[in-house]
C-alpha cells in the first residue's frame, strides 16, 4: 500500500473514531428530524412508503424521496440493529474525505498539500456538528454532490458514474436543485471568462440539469401545484421563516467553517480566477452560489455552511500550492516543513478541538432518556388515535416513538395551514391565552394530551402551562410533564 | 430529411395529415379520460352550454346570474350546434375542430415564413402537447374561437388578403373584447416597430373593429349599463401550469424553449420579427393570462428549434444525446399528461353527484370557482367566475370571504339572509384551501343546529339552511 493511501486511511479512521466516540455517548438522537427518517426507513422495511402520513399534523399527504431511507433500510435489514441509524450516516459523511482527496488530486499533483487539505476537510466544525448524532440525509447528499463534481472534473473517465449519480441525486433531497444552479452558474462563469471546456463536459452538465428538473418536477408535482413558486419557502410558517433561513454573518461563517478553510479557500478562489484555472471553476461556482443562496435565505444556514466548508477546504489546496511555491523562492524555503507542521498544528487547534467541544455540546443536547421515557409512556398509556400537543421540534418524536398524532412537525411541505397552526401552537406554549381560548384551541385540534418537556419550557421561558383548568397531570419525571386534556374546560 | 422519408412525411400533405392525426389523438385524450373517470363537463363548458340554451330560447339575459350575455359569440355558436346535436357531443366536436384548425393554420403560417418542413412538424407536435393548447380546445372555451380567428387573421395578413383579414380581425370582438383589444395593441406595436407604412391600414382596422364592437354591444350597455370591473388576476397567476396555473405553459416547455432561444440567437437576423413578438408577448403574458395562448405558439416554435438543434448537433457521447432527448420528450409529455389528467377529472363523479342533488334547488353558496357548475343545474349563486356585469361584485366577494372565515353565527346568518342562501355546497378542494379543519369558520358554524346536512358523499357536502 502506498504511503499516502495509508495516511488517507488513517485520516478517515481518525474522523470515524472522533464521531463514533461522540455518538456513542448517548442512546438517543440529537434532532427530531432523525426520528422522522428512522420512521420512513422502518416503514420501508415493512414494505410501505409513506405517501399519506396519518400521524403528522393529524393526517396529511407527504412527499418522500426514498433513496437515503432505502439505504438505511437495507443496512438495518442486514445488521438488524438500531445502531445502523447512528453509524451508517456517520460512515457516509466520513467517506467524504476520500472524495475530497480525489478532487484535490485533480487540482494539484503534490500529495502533501492534498493530504493536508483532506485532513482539514474532515474536521470542519459545521460538518461535524451539522450531522453528528443525526439521521440526516445530508450525510449522503453532500458526499454525492462532491463525487459528481469529481466526475465532472474527470468526465472522460467517469461519464457513466456521472450519469448514474445524476439519476440518484434528485431522489435524495430537493436540495439537488442547488446543484442545478451551481452547474448553470459554472457555465456562465466559463462563458464570462471565455474559457473552453470539453464538449463532453458541457453535454453531461446540460443533461444533468434537465434530468434533475424532470425528476424533481415529477416527484414534487403536487407540491408545485399547491404552492406554486412559493415552494421555495417550503410552506414554512412565516413566523419562523426568518429564523429558519436566518442571516449568516461573516463571523459565523468563520466560526462554523473554520478560519483556515475560509482564508485559504478565499485565497484559492481569487488565485483561480486570476490564473483562469478552469478545474476550480466548478468549486468556485458552488461557493458563490451557496453564498448567494445564504444571502437570499434560500438555503438553511447549516446546509449552506456545510457545502461552503467542504468546497473552501478543497479550493484551499490551490492557495497552499501557490503559497509553498512562492515560499521556495524566498529565504524561508528551508522552513517549509516547519510551516507545514505548523499548519497541521493549527488544524488541530482551530478545527479539531472546537469540533470536539461543539460535538460534545450537541451530544449533551440530545434527547434525554427521561424525554424518551415520557414519549414511551404516551405510546403505552394513550389510545391509538390520540392527538398530542408537543413543541414543533418534538413533533416527529411523537409520531415515531409514541406513534400518536402530532399537531405540527418540521415537515412543512404539503402540511395544512402551517402559518395558523404555528401561531396557535406558539400561543398554547407561551401562556398568552385565556383558559377559554386555550380550551377552544385544544378542542379545535382535538388535542387529548399535552407533552411539555424541559427543553420546551426553556424555549418558551415558562415554568408550566397557564390553562391548568383544562389539564390534568398524568405523568411526570425530571424532564417531562404530560397532561391529559379535560373534556370540559 | 432521412427520418421524414422513413416516416413518409417528405411532402407537405403527408406531413400535415400526420400532424393532424397526432392533434386529433391528443385532443381526444382528455375526453376519453373524462369518460373513463365518469367525470362531468368542465366549468366553462357547463356555463356556456347553459347560455347556449338561453340563446336558443331567444333570451340574451341570464336570469340565474342576473347578467346580460356578453360577448354572445360563443353562446350563439353553441346554440347553433345545439340545434343539430346534443351539447355534450357538440362540446367535444367544436373543441376538436377548432384545435385541428388552429394546428393547420399554425402549420401553413410557418410555411409562409419558409420554415423547414421538419421544424414545422416538430413545432406543431410540440404545440399540440402543450397545456395551453389542451385547455383551449377541451370542450367549450371562451378563448378558442377568438384565438383561431386571430390566427386566421394573421394568416390573411401575411398573405396580403386584406379584406378577409379585416373581416376575421373584427369578428374576434364577437367572442372576446379582451382578445380584440390585445390584437389591436399587437397590430399597433407591429406598425410602430416594424412597418410604419401600415399605420393608415392599422387605423382603418381599428375603426372597423371598434365600429363592429360598438354595433354589437352598445344596445347591451345601453340597457344594462357598463360592466363593473373587478380583477382577481395577479402577476404570473397562470403562467406555468405545473406551478398551479389554470392553463399556463409547461415548465419543461419553458426550459427547452429558453434553450431554443439561445440556439436560435446565432441566426438572430432571420428571427427579428419573431423576437419582437416573443418579448412583447412575454411581457404581456406576465400580467394578462390570455396572452399565454399566443405566447404558446411562439414557444412551441422555439422548443422545436431546440429539438432540431440537439438532434443535428455532433455529440461527443451518443449515450448522453439519447438520454437528453428522452429527458426532454418525457418532460414535455409529463407536463402534457399531468395537465390532461388534471382537466379530464374535473369535476369528478362524486362532485357531479352532488351537483345532481342540487338540481334547481335555489340559491346556493359555494366557492366562486364552483359557480358555473352550480348554475348549470339551474341554481343561483352568490358569485361565479365572471365578474363583469355582476352586480356589487366587490361586496359579494367580501361577504363570501366573511362567510367562509367568520365564526360568528349572527354575522354569518345576516349574510345568508341578505343573499337568500338556501344551500351551502362544500367540496374537498374548498376544505383544504379555505379551512384548516372541521372547527374552522363556516365549517364550525354548520354544526350550530341552524343547518341540516342533506348530502354527503365524502367529496361533496351539501347543507340546507333551516
Amino acid at each position: 500500500m502506498k504511503k499516502e493511501n495509508i495516511i488517507l486511511f488513517a485520516i478517515f479512521l481518525l474522523i470515524v473514531a472522533l464521531r463514533l466516540f461522540l455518538v456513542l455517548q448517548t442512546n438517543n438522537f440529537s434532532s427530531d428530524d432523525s426520528y422522522y427518517n428512522v420512521r420512513i426507513a422502518e416503514n420501508l422495511i415493512d414494505k410501505k412508503l409513506i405517501m399519506h402520513d396519518v400521524l403528522s399534523y393529524g393526517g396529511r399527504d407527504v412527499i418522500t424521496l426514498p433513496v437515503f431511507h432505502f439505504i438505511l433500510a437495507i443496512f438495518k435489514l442486514i445488521f438488524s440493529s438500531n445502531l445502523v441509524y447512528k453509524i451508517l450516516p456517520l460512515f457516509l459523511i466520513s467517506f467524504l474525505v476520500f472524495i475530497v482527496y480525489l478532487i484535490s488530486r485533480e487540482i494539484i499533483k503534490d500529495k502533501r498539500y492534498v493530504l493536508l487539505v483532506t485532513f482539514m476537510s474532515g474536521f470542519i466544525p459545521i460538518l461535524i456538528i451539522g450531522i453528528l448524532n443525526k439521521v440526516s440525509v445530508y450525510a449522503l447528499l453532500i458526499p454525492l454532490i462532491f463525487l459528481m463534481i469529481y466526475c465532472i472534473m474527470n468526465i472522460k473517465k467517469r461519464l457513466n458514474l456521472f450519469i448514474v449519480l445524476s439519476f440518484i441525486l434528485p431522489l435524495i433531497h430537493p436540495d439537488a436543485f442547488l446543484f442545478v444552479f451551481v452547474l448553470l452558474f459554472y457555465l456562465v462563469l466559463i462563458g464570462a471568462e471565455e474559457l473552453r471546456i470539453n464538449k463532453l463536459k458541457t453535454e453531461a452538465i446540460v443533461f444533468c440539469i434537465f434530468l434533475i428538473f424532470l425528476i424533481e418536477f415529477i416527484i414534487f408535482k403536487k407540491a408545485f401545484l399547491v404552492n406554486g413558486t412559493n415552494i421555495i419557502w417550503q410552506n414554512i410558517p412565516k413566523d419562523i421563516l426568518s429564523n429558519y433561513f436566518k442571516d449568516t454573518s461573516i463571523l459565523e461563517i468563520i466560526y462554523r467553517v473554520g478560519i483556515l478553510p475560509v482564508f485559504l479557500g478565499i485565497g484559492g478562489v481569487v488565485l483561480s480566477f486570476k490564473e483562469k484555472n478552469e478545474k476550480l471553476f466548478l468549486l468556485n461556482a458552488l461557493i458563490l452560489i451557496t453564498l448567494l443562496f445564504l444571502w437570499l435565505g434560500l438555503i438553511q444556514p447549516f446546509v449552506g455552511l456545510m457545502f461552503l466548508g467542504v468546497s473552501l477546504s478543497i479550493v484551499s489546496v490551490f492557495s497552499l500550492d501557490r503559497f509553498f511555491r512562492y515560499l521556495k523562492k524566498t529565504k524561508f524555503s528551508k522552513h517549509g516543513n516547519l510551516i507545514y507542521g505548523g499548519l497541521i498544528f493549527l488544524i488541530i487547534l482551530l478545527m479539531i478541538v472546537p469540533s470536539f467541544l461543539d460535538g460534545k455540546k450537541i451530544i449533551a443536547n440530545s434527547f434525554s432518556d427521561d424525554e424518551i421515557e415520557g414519549i414511551k409512556w404516551l405510546k403505552d398509556n394513550t389510545l391509538e388515535f390520540s392527538t398530542i400537543l408537543a413543541d414543533l421540534d418534538e413533533g416527529h418524536l411523537i409520531s415515531e416513538i409514541a406513534e400518536r398524532k402530532n399537531i405540527m412537525d418540521t415537515n412543512f411541505l404539503l402540511a395544512p395551514h402551517t402559518d395558523e397552526r404555528y401561531r396557535h401552537l406558539n400561543s398554547l406554549f407561551t401562556n398568552v391565552l385565556s383558559e377559554e381560548i386555550a380550551g377552544d384551541l385544544l378542542s379545535k385540534y382535538n388535542i387529548n394530551y399535552v407533552y411539555l418537556s424541559h427543553r420546551t419550557k426553556l424555549k418558551y421561558n415558562i415554568k408550566t402551562l397557564s390553562y391548568t383548568g383544562c389539564l390534568r397531570s398524568v405523568f411526570e419525571n425530571e424532564q417531562v410533564e404530560i397532561f391529559k386534556v379535560r373534556e370540559r374546560c | 430529411m432521412s427520418r421524414l422519408k422513413f416516416l413518409k412525411l417528405e411532402n407537405d400533405a403527408r406531413a400535415i395529415i400526420f400532424v393532424l392525426i397526432i392533434a386529433l389523438l391528443v385532443l381526444l385524450g382528455p375526453h376519453i379520460m373524462n369518460y373513463i373517470f365518469g367525470a362531468g363537463l368542465n366549468s366553462d363548458g357547463s356555463y356556456y352550454s347553459r347560455l347556449g340554451k338561453n340563446v336558443l330560447n331567444g333570451d340574451l339575459f341570464d336570469g340565474l346570474t342576473n347578467r346580460v350575455i356578453s360577448p354572445y359569440g360563443l353562446p350563439f355558436v353553441i346554440a347553433l350546434f345545439g340545434l343539430v346535436m346534443p351539447l355534450k357531443i357538440a362540446s367535444v366536436f367544436l373543441g376538436v375542430i377548432l384545435g385541428l384548425l388552429s394546428v393547420y393554420l399554425f402549420f401553413i403560417i410557418l410555411r409562409k415564413f419558409k420554415v423547414s418542413l421538419v421544424l414545422r412538424i416538430v413545432s406543431c407536435v410540440v404545440l399540440v402537447l402543450s397545456p395551453p393548447f389542451l385547455y383551449l380546445f377541451y370542450g367549450f372555451n371562451k378563448y378558442a374561437f377568438p384565438i383561431v380567428l386571430s390566427l386566421l387573421a394573421f394568416y390573411f395578413f401575411i398573405n396580403e388578403r386584406r379584406n378577409l383579414f379585416v373581416l376575421s380581425f373584427a369578428s374576434v370582438g364577437l367572442f372576446s373584447f379582451g382578445i380584440l383589444f390585445l390584437n389591436l395593441f399587437l397590430f399597433f406595436i407591429y406598425t410602430l416597430l416594424i412597418k410604419r407604412k401600415e399605420f393608415r391600414f392599422f387605423l382603418r382596422v381599428l375603426l372597423i373593429s371598434l365600429f363592429a364592437f360598438l354595433i354589437s354591444y352598445i344596445p347591451i350597455f345601453w340597457k344594462f349599463g357598463l360592466p363593473e370591473i373587478f380583477i382577481l388576476d395577479g402577476f404570473f397567476r397562470n403562467f406555468i401550469s405545473d406551478l398551479g396555473g389554470k392553463f399556463g405553459l409547461g415548465i419543461f416547455g419553458v426550459l427547452i424553449g429558453a434553450t431554443g432561444l439561445v440556439f436560435s440567437w446565432k441566426d438572430k437576423k432571420n428571427y427579428v420579427l419573431f423576437y419582437i413578438g416573443f418579448f412583447v408577448l412575454l411581457l404581456l403574458a406576465i400580467r394578462f393570462s390570455a396572452v399565454i395562448f399566443y405566447f404558446n405558439f411562439l414557444l412551441s416554435f422555439l422548443i422545436a428549434i431546440a429539438f432540431i438543434f440537439l438532434i443535428k448537433r455532433k455529440w461527443e457521447s451518443k449515450t448522453i444525446k439519447n438520454l437528453m432527448l428522452i429527458v426532454m420528450i418525457c418532460g414535455l409529455l409529463f407536463s402534457s399528461l399531468s395537465y390532461m389528467n388534471r382537466i379530464a377529472n374535473i369535476p369528478n363523479k362524486e362532485f357531479v353527484d352532488g351537483l345532481d342533488f342540487l338540481d334547481g334547488k335555489g340559491m346556493v353558496f359555494s366557492s366562486y370557482e364552483n359557480g358555473f357548475w352550480i348554475t348549470s343545474r339551474e341554481n343561483k349563486v352568490v358569485m361565479d367566475e365572471i365578474f363583469w356585469h355582476t352586480k356589487d361584485v366587490g361586496e359579494r366577494w367580501r361577504d363570501s370571504e366573511k362567510l367562509f372565515k367568520g365564526s360568528n353565527l349572527e354575522n354569518s346568518l345576516e349574510i345568508i339572509d341578505r343573499y337568500d342562501i338556501e344551500y351551502i355546497f362544500i367540496d374537498n378542494k374548498m376544505k383544504t384551501e379555505i379551512w384548516d379543519n372541521k372547527k374552522d369558520g363556516l365549517l364550525f358554524l354548520l354544526d350550530s343546529g341552524r343547518f341540516e346536512k342533506v348530502f354527503d358523499n365524502n367529496v361533496v357536502e351539501i347543507w340546507k339552511v333551516r
